[in-house]
């Protein structure tokens, strides 16, 4: 699998943004810029090289290490869904709680798995847990273990097509990516109390709501799933005014953040959403990912369309998902 | 060449050391050449491969999961394994139908949330009995006494070059074994 740096961190920012942004939930924004400085960069372009880690990574306080570890076996799990499994719309399985569907209580939360992903078949669903590791390959490998137990926590209703998928990025050396997808048997299905049961529509409604948070339109992700979240849990929001982005793939809408970065530079991040797509959004109506629209061939071998600028001290890289997102780095 | 030749070069022309080419930890704090490894393809691994099985297909083409290329050798591998009688594995994993390796798995697979909680000694097969009691130490690079369940899940994509260890172990620890007569 061939793996561009900017694509996974974009698609960690992607699915690591809440549907709803509440306070604490800022904590887990923008990992896609926390991140930037961890990949050994390959400097010969004549040469593929495995995908390393920086070796500062090593350097890190345990706990940042742990967290980095987390964090990077969620964005891996999201680029292979995006890219291998062509599925799109991947929602927080735990946000159902807060739908009041089933109350979690002690450590019951940390049985649910991470994420669903819709198919790119009608009906298909995925069922995600993600791991990551950068210890010994056992532990990768007892972390694929206790995902086996978690993927089976939750239901989609009525969904013909549920496959459930254990991700685990060995992230010791060169990156590798562990997957498994323990097999129910329809004859003698094993008995497992199921934590969550969600809807189909359920799942396009938060689906949209973060890709609305993602680009900043916090508003209108708010309304969207307002009536699906428990009394107390709404927040009001201003109406933002997105910002348009040209791409050779369209317009896209969305806002930006900037910060001074420790060398004096200038760090610039750009989230957006296709324009159409987010028109079709705040119309009610569900968007189709890019790709079946023909504006990115996953067929060519890359699921996500990458341009980047260079000149007058200035460099830029963009990253555009299948399903019509784009995260956008630029250093002055 | 892969990425952008002039995002290259302009950031060969800000940043000096990141024209030595030579990759540290040191080039790598420094943002530009930062930014510019960001937008280059690298290779990651994956196991056992890329595409993940759906319920669906499972349905239509009831192949083992990830069954490209050598892989499918290694998957009849494991179903195929049989404490009692090792000399069968070669044959089989040469020679075994779908029908003889898929009740095989899916008995096993039914049987793994008890694995997770009790380990349990034996699995009764189509294909014999299976010891998964590994109260031995390792019996093979991916398993460990505590996780019967990951030692066949494991052993179904043994990397090839993983193989030869892989059986050498088992064998350690089932003194009665003989090697598989052949195993590709």
């Amino acid at each position: 699998m061939m793996v561009r740096p900017v694509d996974m961190l974009h698609a960690l920012g992607r699915i690591t943004t809440p549907p709803v942004t509440e306070l604490i939930d800022l904590s887990s924004t923008w990992a896609e810029i926390r991140y930037l400085w961890a990949f050994l960069p390959n400097f010969d372009g004549r040469r593929l090289r495995s995908l390393r880690l920086n070796s500062t990574v090593k350097d890190l306080d345990f706990h940042q290490k742990t967290l980095l570890s987390d964090e990077f076996g969620v964005g891996f799990a999201a680029y292979f869904m995006a890219v291998c499994a062509r599925a799109t719309d991947p929602v927080d399985v735990f946000v159902a709680k807060r739908g009041g569907q089933l109350r979690l209580r002690g450590n019951s939360r940390r049985s649910l798995p991470d994420y669903i992903f819709r198919g790119p078949q009608p009906g298909q669903f995925y069922i995600v847990e993600c791991k990551g590791t950068q210890s010994a390959r056992a532990t990768a490998v007892s972390q694929l273990q206790r995902g086996t137990e978690q993927v089976l926590a939750v239901d989609i209703a009525g969904a013909p097509g549920v496959t459930r998928l254990v991700i685990a990025a060995w992230l010791q050396q060169a990156v590798t990516l562990l997957i498994v997808d323990p097999e129910e048997d329809e004859e003698n299905p094993v008995e497992v109390r199921k934590l969550s049961r969600w809807e189909p529509e359920e799942i396009g409604i938060f689906a949209d709501a973060k890709r609305l948070t993602y680009i900043g339109d916090r508003a209108a992700a708010s309304k969207l799933v307002r009536e699906h979240l428990e009394a107390g849990h709404e927040l009001s929001f201003e109406e933002r005014h997105l910002i348009p982005r040209e791409t050779r793939l369209g317009t896209y809408l969305g806002s930006q953040w900037q910060a001074e970065m420790p060398d004096g530079r200038l760090l610039r991040m750009f989230r957006g959403l296709d324009g159409k797509i987010y028109e079709q959004i705040r119309q009610g109506t569900r968007p189709a990912p890019l790709e079946s629209q023909g504006e990115i061939g996953i067929g060519r071998g890359e699921g996500f369309h990458v341009e980047s600028e260079g000149g007058d001290h200035r460099a830029v890289v963009r990253s555009i998902s299948p399903d019509g997102s784009l995260f956008e780095i630029e250093l002055q | 060449m892969t990425g952008n030749l002039q995002l290259r070069e302009t950031a060969a022309r800000l940043d000096p050391v990141f024209s030595s080419r030579r990759s540290s930890a040191t080039q790598a704090r420094q943002f530009l050449a930062v930014i510019y490894g960001l937008e280059h393809s690298y290779e990651v691994a994956s196991w056992p491969g890329q595409s993940p099985q759906t319920a669906d297909s499972r349905k239509a083409d009831p192949a083992p999961p990830w069954s490209a290329g050598g892989v499918l050798q290694q998957m009849a591998l494991q179903f195929q394994i049989d404490p009692r009688s090792i000399a069968t594995w070669g044959t089989l994993a040469l020679g075994g139908s779908d029908k003889q390796r898929w009740p095989w798995r899916r008995h096993f697979r039914s049987a793994m949330p008890a694995a997770f909680r009790r380990p349990r000694a034996h699995f009764e097969t189509a294909c014999g009995v299976i010891d998964v009691s590994l109260r031995s130490t390792a019996v093979g690079p991916l398993c460990s006494e505590r996780t019967p369940f990951m030692w066949f899940t494991a052993s179904c994509c043994i990397p090839q070059s993983e193989q030869p260890d892989f059986f050498a172990n088992f064998i350690d620890c089932y003194p009665s074994a003989s090697a598989p007569s052949a195993y590709p």
